[in-house]
């Protein structure tokens, strides 16, 4: 086994693979660059190490990494997942230089990492895979020629793609056309490689991925499947295991398919292939893709088998046998795992960011939470935005959701909007209960705002109050014969306090007065923020249309100029955040008074974008 | 006894008092059940005063679309705010029981981020007319204002002087004129004067918005005229409405004897929030610290103090439950033990007790003087805990000048200058209750536990007193009183002093400024330090003097 192994990843994957090293008592060796010294991974590993270059590019900068691997003397590199997981150069690299990386071997990656190449393999394997066509460097007149041979609605994706970015689904020839240099220009930005393929687009199914294992002598097995239909944007949103859809037979029979795969290309290691499994018919299958690497949702499949997958990872790089690693499969209860993002659900899902003032995980049992960041953390938009994952087990799946709902409020975040109302009314659904979903499920599901409820409302009011500064006069509403009391926990600029509220409650209260926003969190309510109120805003209204940035992120496209005349909905900028590409509108019609941006500009959210002078 | 210990290591440099109580102990045991059952009483009157006039009458009340007295003052309060209720059982058991809180509603609350003293008519006893106890809350309300420098907000609901009882209300240096005289004063003192026309405000009563520095009336509900729609026409012949007489809609309009117009109760009381959001803020001269929590729980002070005021304990068991963290350095502590001094914090405020723990001597007597001066010359409040059946009585005593001794412990307690706290926490009986700064002394507040007695001897000594005068008497005509007849004799007289000396014949005269629940008593005192340090203190033209 490694005494020492050094973690190529930042964020709460770091952090995962650090607690199972220090669990084996194997040393690990962190690394950061400049602008990432006060995220969670850093401040937890006790040994990291700096890199040169910018924020982004240094977790991509294979060189230096495998440099620093071999200065502070490690044997073997985990690349976690994203930045070099899937990087099969930097996996030869590593063998070259001696250490060992920590998945599969450099062929295996290269052939699954381009999808051309690895829907070949599939064939090759006998594994069905989606009609489509699939050659290396299309150009958009190849791609609407093959469009011809197959059945629209098609499916337009990155050849070097992964996460769902850059998908785009075209019902008609027209749509194709209009979709192409868009889907040319997210998989540029997000993959360095604008190559794209198309395939036949399957109304309803779910996304259904198998975890395998290999060994160096060539023994492989799986640990069964997990769900993870509940997608937005092709972006995992909750991922389950094992699949209602799933008897034992069928998970039998694309297991044997997806271990035929592994066998094709030598696989070793973890890894996961996906397949999309007709709802109606799940005998159907067909291979979607392969990730060679461990997987975000990895934590649902530990909880069913009661394994450590970064140990098996680690333990099979280290070249033992697999029937030591993990002598037998055993498969107990149903475990759901549910992302949070720094999404804003309500404002149609746009990144948002901040400053993490509190975050408190849930401590419930049969829970666990891998959180990304830690209360003091700046949240840019430059990184992924998942900020945790909180995955429950139990005995049955209704246990398990209830326990995940349970555990979602809470979930106490204040400082950074997110989504955590959404999985929990997403959770609360009938689709969900019922487990009568599909990949589309999410594209019809809308998030209800509700109304603040009088409570929410109440420890406002209180906490408002309690500006006054007069000590015994901020607690709580008491009177002479006594009334019972709840209790708001509340930190105004720092500083803790606790008020009561003539009702049985507790509630989390942060409140900073330079935003004057409030973030209130309650166990039943889950968490709130009320904004002070901004009575400036209503002055310039009517004026001129204000348009603003509706998140951080960098201007990749200013189409129109200061004079033109717009009408509703025509697109006025594009913003590029978190690799999603979001076109800002008109939103009346007017002439464009003025342009306070240009290409290349990088914007705050709430920034002065345009001004619409309105027509009267 | 208690052993005093000194804790380092920890961020205050007050020795912590250590206990000895035993709350296993049966003796612990029965006075917390005595004292349950006495808080239980405590609360079911509270609750009962309450409610206010009739059910009938509060039905009517709401039918015309007005709050009730109590929830305007909670929608005045800012969400979450504490309010300190004054004498809530003003008149209680006077009046034929027909003035339940004497129809007013007093006490301080946080409005619009000030502590404000709000002063409430409750229309449901009786149109709100002032019985002699409401006048004497009202200006005790006004006088707490006063001291403390705290805007007024009258929420007017009133028909003015209750006239069967006009003699005792309309015409002394005390009675509803002195409200109005004090409301002059209390603006040229620059303390906000600002009420809400919610009702009638018939005669003397127009008076209290129109002395207000700005008001606010209710269109279509509230009133304000020197006579109503009957006298005037008694007096004129002239027919007019109450709305077309002193409406809001003609005083807003018209007369300008009103600044704002709302048209409901809620919303009145949301101008009267804006109008106090506009007040400038005053600043405490009080020195703070960090507050921390009593290391012994508050709730063993039920199980600590006997019922019967005769039965002793040490004062230092209650002083543990309330000061902060506990701590608490003793000044003089082997020197006249009967009174304990020393030096504390309650909710971060500094203060310096004084607090009886026995029969008052004269070095009692002189270290009270000494410590009261030391107090005020540091501009430390002073809380007082009374428990005192008196100063010691006899020829050795006299002798030894205990009269003067005395006098040096009043004289002291007069004339501090600093924010003084009285709690009577078990007897106040005799000159005990003017060296602990009785009522007269002018405490800013005055509490009663329900425990407390009050007068001016126990009911025994009273009437074991007036039996020997008596039989004194009689032995100058040769004759003498059986034992039965002297007994005859001392009952009636035990029988009242034991009425008139509790703790709610007291507060329904306004002897006190409420009665509290013991566990209630550092939050009490908080809440009044806290505002005790708005109003200057004069300059001090003495050194001390050692006693």
């Amino acid at each position: 086994m490694f005494t020492r192994v050094l973690i190529a990843n930042r964020g709460e994957v770091a952090i995962r693979i650090d607690s199972t090293l220090k669990r084996l008592g194997i040393n690990s060796v962190g690394i950061y660059t400049a602008g990432d010294e006060h995220s969670r991974h850093v401040r937890q590993m006790s040994e990291t190490v700096l890199l040169q270059d910018g924020t982004q590019t240094g977790y991509l900068d294979g060189a230096q990494i495998i440099t620093a691997a071999i200065a502070c003397g490690a044997e073997a590199i985990h690349p976690g997942y994203g930045f070099l997981a899937e990087n099969a150069q930097f996996a030869s690299d590593c063998e070259e230089a001696g250490l060992i990386f920590i998945g599969p071997p450099p062929a295996a990656i290269a052939a699954m990492g381009e999808k051309v190449s690895a829907r070949e393999y599939a064939i090759r394997s006998g594994v069905p895979v989606v009609p489509g066509i699939s050659l290396p460097n299309m150009t958009d007149s190849d791609l609407l020629a093959a469009s011809h041979d197959l059945e629209f609605p098609l499916l337009v994706k990155p050849s070097a793609g992964g996460g769902g970015k850059g998908l785009h689904v075209v019902r008609n020839l027209d749509e194709l056309k209009n979709a192409l240099p868009m889907a040319r220009r997210e998989a540029k930005a997000s993959f360095a490689d604008d190559g794209l393929f198309i395939e036949k687009y399957l109304p309803s199914v779910r996304h259904i991925e198998f975890q395998i294992a290999g060994d160096n002598y060539g023994r492989t097995l799986h640990l069964g499947e997990r769900d993870c239909s509940l997608q937005r944007r092709h972006q995992k949103v909750v991922e389950e295991a094992p699949s209602t859809l799933m008897s034992t037979n069928q998970r039998e029979l694309i297991g044997a398919a997806a271990l035929e795969l592994a066998a094709t290309i030598n696989y070793r290691n973890l890894g996961t292939i996906e397949f999309l499994v007709d709802t109606a018919s799940p005998n159907d299958f067909y291979f979607m893709e392969m990730n060679t690497r461990l997987q975000v949702e990895h934590r649902v499949t530990e909880l069913i088998t009661g394994l450590d997958l970064v140990e098996c990872q680690l333990r099979l790089a280290a070249g033992e046998a697999l029937a030591d690693v993990i002598p037998s499969v055993h498969f107990t209860g149903h475990a759901v795992e549910a992302r949070i993002y720094a999404e804003d659900a309500y404002r149609g899902f746009l990144p948002t960011g901040g400053l993490i003032e509190t975050l408190t995980e849930s401590a419930a049992t049969d829970t666990v939470t891998d959180s990304a960041v830690v209360n003091g953390e700046f949240v840019s938009s430059a990184f992924d935005p998942m900020l945790a994952k909180v995955a429950c087990w139990g005995q049955t799946r209704q246990i398990a959701l209830s326990r995940l709902r349970q555990a979602l409020k809470e979930t106490v975040l204040f400082g950074v909007t997110s989504n955590i109302d959404y999985l929990t009314q997403l959770l609360n659904s009938p689709d969900v209960q019922t487990s009568s979903y599909d990949t589309t499920c999410l594209e019809t599901f809308e998030i209800i705002r509700p109304q603040p409820p009088a409570l929410i409302l109440d420890a406002y009011a209180a906490l408002v109050a309690s500006g006054a500064g007069i000590t015994p006069w901020t607690s709580d509403a008491w009177r002479l014969a006594g009334l019972p009391a709840g209790k708001v926990v509340g930190y105004v600029d720092g500083k803790r306090y606790e008020i009561a509220l003539p009702a049985n409650s507790e509630f989390e209260v942060t409140h900073h007065q330079d935003d004057d926003n409030f973030w209130i969190h309650h166990l039943e309510f889950g968490t709130w923020l009320i904004k002070g109120t901004d009575e400036r805003r209503s002055i310039t209204d009517g004026l001129s249309d204000q348009i603003t940035s509706p998140m951080p992120g960098i201007v990749i496209a200013v189409e129109i100029s200061v004079g033109e005349t717009v009408a509703v909905g025509d697109p006025l900028v594009i913003i590029e955040a978190m690799k999603m590409e979001h076109i800002v509108r008109a939103r009346s019609a007017g002439r464009i008074g003025k342009c306070h941006v240009s290409l290349g500009s990088s914007v705050r959210s709430g920034q002065l974008l345009i001004e619409v002078i309105e027509n009267v | 006894m208690l052993v005093i210990t000194n804790i380092s290591g920890d961020d205050m440099n007050l020795p912590r008092i250590s206990t000895t109580i035993d709350s296993r102990a049966a003796s612990f045991r029965a006075n917390q059940i005595a004292f349950e059952d006495l808080i239980a009483e405590f609360h079911g009157i509270m609750a009962k005063a309450a409610l206010g006039g009739p059910a009938a009458v509060r039905a009517r009340h709401l039918e015309r679309g007005k709050l009730l007295p109590r929830d305007r003052v909670n929608q005045l309060l800012d969400a979450g705010s504490p309010f300190l209720e004054l004498s809530p059982l003003a008149a209680h058991g006077m009046y034929g029981d027909e003035a339940p809180g004497a129809g007013l509603i007093c006490g301080i609350g946080i409005v619009s981020g000030h502590p404000s003293m709000i002063i409430a008519n409750d229309a449901t006893v009786k149109g709100g007319t002032y019985y002699p106890m409401t006048v004497k809350k009202h200006l005790r309300a006004q006088e707490i204002a006063l001291s403390n420098r705290l805007p007024c907000i009258y929420l007017v609901d009133s028909g003015g002087a209750f006239l069967p009882l006009q003699h005792d209300v309309f015409p002394d240096r005390e009675h509803f004129g002195r409200i109005f005289f004090n409301q002059a004063k209390l603006s040229a003192a620059s303390v906000p004067q600002i009420s809400a026309v919610l009702g009638a405000c018939t005669a003397g009563g127009a008076y209290v918005p129109a002395m207000s520095d700005e008001n606010v009336i209710v269109a279509g509900q509230g009133h304000i005229f020197l006579g109503g729609p009957p006298l005037v026409k008694a007096a004129t012949g002239e027919a007019v409405s109450a709305e077309d007489l002193g409406g809001g809609a003609m005083h807003s309009r018209i007369s300008g004897v009103t600044d704002h117009l709302a048209d409901s109760d809620s919303h009145a009381l949301s101008i009267v929030r804006s109008i106090v959001d506009t007040l400038p803020h005053d600043k405490s001269w009080l020195d703070t610290r960090a507050s921390v929590d009593p290391i012994y729980n508050e709730e063993e002070l039920l199980g600590i103090v006997p019922t019967d005021s005769r039965t002793t304990y040490d004062v230092h068991e209650v002083i543990a439950r309330i000061v902060d963290g506990s701590r608490f350095l003793e000044f003089k502590a082997e020197f006249g033990e009967t009174l304990v001094t020393g030096f504390a914090h309650i909710d971060g405020y500094p203060v310096g007790i004084v607090a009886n723990n026995g029969i008052l001597f004269s070095e009692s007597a002189q270290k009270g003087a000494h410590f009261i001066q030391v107090c005020d010359q540091r501009k430390i409040p002073l809380v007082f805990f009374q428990n005192i059946s008196g100063f010691m009585v006899g020829r050795e005593y006299e002798e030894g000048g205990i009269a003067k001794h005395g006098a040096k412990m009043v004289t002291a307690v007069a004339t501090a200058r600093v924010p003084k706290f009285t709690v009577i926490i078990g007897g106040s009986f005799g000159a005990g209750n003017y060296s602990m700064c009785g009522r007269a002394f002018d405490p800013r507040f005055l509490w009663m536990w329900p425990n407390a007695r009050i007068s001016v001897m126990g009911g025994e000594q009273a009437a074991s007193v007036l039996a020997t005068i008596k039989s004194d008497q009689l032995a100058a005509n040769d004759e003498s009183l059986s034992k039965e007849e002297e007994e005859a004799f001392k009952e009636p007289i035990r029988a009242r002093y034991e009425k008139e000396g509790s703790a709610y014949f007291s507060t329904a005269r306004l002897w006190d400024d409420g009665i509290i629940d013991p566990r209630d008593t550092r939050r009490v005192l908080a809440l009044a330090l806290s505002i005790s340090g708005f109003a200057p203190l004069p300059e001090s033209s003495f050194g001390i003097f050692r006693m």
